[in-house]
């Protein structure tokens, strides 16, 4: 039942877009993110879509992951997308019948908000799907350490991470050990109505949770033989470095926002 | 090496887990202690890297009291500890980066880090794994990268407690064969804790605990000379031994320190050819 799921949605390759440092990555998609919000004219969304059809390609993965990543959000862009067709106040009436108005600026609207979103998802999750879970700990725990300063605990966030992603598999693992052996003893978890099956996951959540605090205890006794004691003069066996490649993709999302800064400046 | 005087621990007030234990580890002895469930041999090895600290009597550890804060981390560094469960110590998703995790906490330079890991894996043989996510390898392979992660750190005793006790027997092979040549080749101090008498006779010396304390130290030879005394101790003798035992009631003469198949082996096939 656990057995074919994968953490987050990293797809392996090596590809320039791999190897990109994740701090690098993590910034362009903010940078990005502002970029997307800062369109305000339908047409500068055909740069985005460049932007991301050319960053895809670069990444060598195929067009069907980044559309899969789209789809949990179907429901969403679509409602929003209704919302907006029939919500929006407009003058250029379209299509008129009791009290449904469409108008133009409400396709306009609708198209605008839908894309954006699409916009916004297909981009972020190019930087999901080129990066492993571990790099991007790694990078916001890096990003974050100036805010040490603060008292901000930037290395325990990443310790924790880090030790959920390491343990998700093994008590996946477990929790597939408890049901088969609950099945053995009579258990059903198939039939009867929600809250039947809601109950039904008791027994295996009960020892679930008592074989992860155990596990904690025993991972803690560990973490210390093995001098664990915080982030404090810690070093760290990979080191990330800014390369040129970092600096060149730094400067072609600038170059969209910028592109599109004036566009809207002076064209429109 | 380790030095430990006279020392008690109890968990709670009723009942005491050590009560009174001397024992001493020599450098580069490979030192098996032996005892059944509840004699105390956890507690033991956890007092040995400051895990625990004494109730009453000292550890000491290359001169070093367990009982003094600022020591801690020197007495980690150098007494590396592997536990029973392979899953339940590798902290990180990728086998190399929990190699390093130790070095990393000691604040050692990323290429020294490097050059120790990668040395690290190959003495247990798994540098073919370096990548990998734990949860992918096998029971034994876990515990081969919990020696590794240990091996990084430098450490001059490798405690192991109940390291085999989780492992099926090829992957409890595995972990045996490796300990034993970090012992042979590079003089590595072992602390083996096991409640398995068969797995002692590639040590030293052997010192079996019942109740919180030693009961008998010696050779693995001479400890299995008495079958019948361990037993009362809640151990059973390895296969072997019952058989040289069985055998000599039978009136067959054996050297009564042969323990291994291969001792028992020599010593019976001149007694088959004569017959």
């Amino acid at each position: 039942m656990f057995k074919n799921i994968t953490l987050g949605q990293y797809f392996p390759g090596n590809s320039a877009i791999h190897r990109l440092d994740p701090r690098t990555k993590i910034l362009l998609m903010i940078l990005y993110i502002v970029v997307v919000f800062m369109v305000k004219q339908l047409s500068l969304f055909l740069l985005c879509a460049v932007f991301v059809l050319g960053v895809t390609l670069l990444s060598e993965i195929p067009l069907s992951y980044l559309l899969k990543s789209l789809r949990p959000l179907k429901w969403l862009i679509v409602f929003m997308f209704f919302l907006n067709v029939f919500l929006t106040p407009g003058e250029r009436v379209l299509f008129e019948y009791w009290k449904v108005k469409i108008t133009l600026e409400g396709l306009r609207q609708a198209a605008f908000i839908s894309l954006r979103l699409i916009m916004l998802v297909s981009g972020t999750s190019l930087m999901t799907l080129t990066t492993t879970p571990i790099a991007l700990t790694d990078g916001l725990e890096r990003l974050l350490s100036p805010f040490k300063r603060v008292n901000f605990p930037a290395h325990e966030l990443a310790m924790m991470m880090t030790i959920a992603l390491r343990f998700i598999p093994t008590l996946m693992e477990e929790a597939d050990k408890i049901m088969k052996a609950q099945l053995a003893r009579g258990a059903d978890f198939e039939t009867g109505g929600i809250i039947k099956r809601a109950k039904g996951m008791i027994p295996i959540l009960v020892p679930l949770f008592i074989s992860a605090f155990r596990r904690a205890d025993e991972l803690a006794m560990a973490m210390e033989s093995r001098c664990y004691h915080g982030g404090e003069g810690r070093t760290r066996m990979r080191v990330l470095k800014f390369m040129p490649q970092d600096a060149l993709a730094a400067l072609t999302v600038a170059f969209l926002g910028i592109l599109i800064v004036i566009m809207q400046a002076f064209v429109f | 090496m380790i030095e430990l005087k006279n020392v008690t621990y109890s968990y709670n007030e009723n009942e005491t887990a050590l009560r009174g234990v001397s024992l001493s580890v020599k450098k580069g002895e490979f030192l098996a202690i032996v005892g059944h469930n509840g004699s105390g041999k956890s507690t033991l090895a956890k007092l040995l890297n400051a895990l625990l600290i004494p109730k009453t009597g000292d550890v000491l550890v290359d001169g070093m009291n367990t009982r003094d804060e600022s020591v801690t981390l020197a007495i980690r560094q150098k007494v590396g500890m592997v536990f029973q469960n392979p899953d339940n110590q590798l902290v990180t998703t990728i086998v190399e980066e929990d190699v390093g995790f130790g070095p990393e906490n000691l604040g050692i330079p990323p290429e020294e880090i490097r050059k120790r890991v990668d040395r690290a894996l190959e003495t247990v043989g798994m540098s073919k794994y370096a990548r990998f996510a734990p949860h992918t390898l096998s029971g034994g392979q876990k515990q081969r990268i919990a020696i590794a992660g240990m091996l990084a750190m430098q450490p001059e005793v490798l405690v192991l407690d109940e390291a085999t006790a989780m492992l099926d027997p090829s992957g409890r092979r595995e972990v045996l064969d490796n300990v034993a040549k970090l012992n042979r080749e590079q003089g590595m101090t072992v602390v083996m804790i096991t409640q398995y008498m068969e797995e002692t006779v590639i040590a030293d010396r052997v010192a079996v605990m019942a109740k919180g304390l030693i009961e008998m130290t010696g050779k693995p030879a001479d400890i299995l000379k008495n079958s019948a005394r361990l037993r009362e101790l809640g151990l059973d003798a390895p296969a072997m031994v019952l058989l040289r035992d069985a055998l000599m009631l039978e009136g067959v003469r054996l050297p009564c320190d042969a323990i291994t198949v291969e001792e028992i082996a020599k010593a019976l096939c001149p007694l088959l050819s004569a017959v």
